[in-house]
């Protein structure tokens, strides 16, 4: 196994998925994304698909995650006020929902969701830097 | 395409008679193979029906039983949900899924819950 930047365990080896048929409201949506070392990254707030270059019916390619993605699946004013809300606080340059390449996924079960990549690699990872540089460093002792 | 732009959508048969609304959508990991090798999740099949709530509770599962009381009153909920191959879907017009077929060709959700799964149990235990 190797060893992660925080102590983690990355498995070796790809095998086949836990839940080779899952319902996504029930088992993904709003679950709890967890990184390699165990740190919570994001909920899972929607899923990108696409269909693949043979053809065929489409297959998940990302998970997305954020307000400007959970803005348009609760849908009407209330989705769009927190579409609103939440690109006031993303920077100007980075206005679509951060996704993850469901490649990054380890393990998917009922009870996990498991990244095999550090948080430090994901998007999320970008705004916490742009919150902490544009509003948390500008309050009053805000850089202790 | 986003997972979201699908749930709520309206789903007519080819007689444009309504199904339901689509709740939730099912994968199969038997897709192409992503960079690491494993299978990807397709998409299946789409749950469409009159009611979500069940669905969110896990009742649509064929595994997920009792208490008895609420799988009751969840299966009567559910009566009328249906499972729709993706491949059946004909088209798409703005929020409204057109199938190639009609609703009555339309397994159930839930299979154990329609009356010729009902008399075969009936049947079942007798013996």
């Amino acid at each position: 196994m190797r060893e992660t930047p925080r102590g983690g365990q990355q498995p070796p080896d790809r095998p086949a998925w836990d839940e080779p048929v899952l319902d996504v409201a029930q088992l993904l949506l709003d679950r709890q994304i967890i990184d390699v070392d165990g740190l919570p990254v994001a909920k899972v707030d929607d899923l990108e698909l696409a269909c693949p270059p043979g053809g065929g019916p489409p297959v998940v390619t990302a998970i997305l995650y954020g307000p400007a993605a959970l803005g348009p699946r609760i849908g009407g004013r209330l989705g769009a006020w927190w579409v609103a809300v939440g690109r006031r606080f993303r920077p100007v340059s980075d206005v679509a929902a951060p996704s993850i390449p469901f490649d990054a996924v380890a393990e998917l079960s009922t009870t996990r969701l498991r990244l095999s990549v550090p948080v430090e690699d994901m998007a999320a990872d970008k705004f916490s830097d742009w919150l902490r540089e544009k509003v948390v460093f500008r309050l009053p002792w805000g850089r202790r | 395409m986003r997972l979201s732009a699908l749930l709520g959508c309206t789903v007519r048969d080819r007689d444009g008679v309504r199904v339901g609304v689509v709740h939730d959508v099912r994968l199969v990991a038997d897709g192409p193979a992503y960079g690491s090798g494993r299978p990807s999740y397709r998409l299946a099949a789409l749950v469409c029906g009159p009611v979500a709530a069940f669905q969110r509770l896990g009742y649509g599962r064929e595994d997920l039983t009792g208490p008895a009381l609420l799988d009751w009153l969840f299966t009567l909920l559910a009566r009328h949900s249906r499972l729709v191959e993706w491949d059946l879907v004909g088209g798409v017009t703005g929020s409204v899924l057109h199938l190639r077929v009609t609703r009555g060709e339309l397994p159930l959700l839930r299979g154990r819950t329609t009356r010729a799964a009902r008399r075969a149990a009936r049947a079942e235990r007798r013996r």
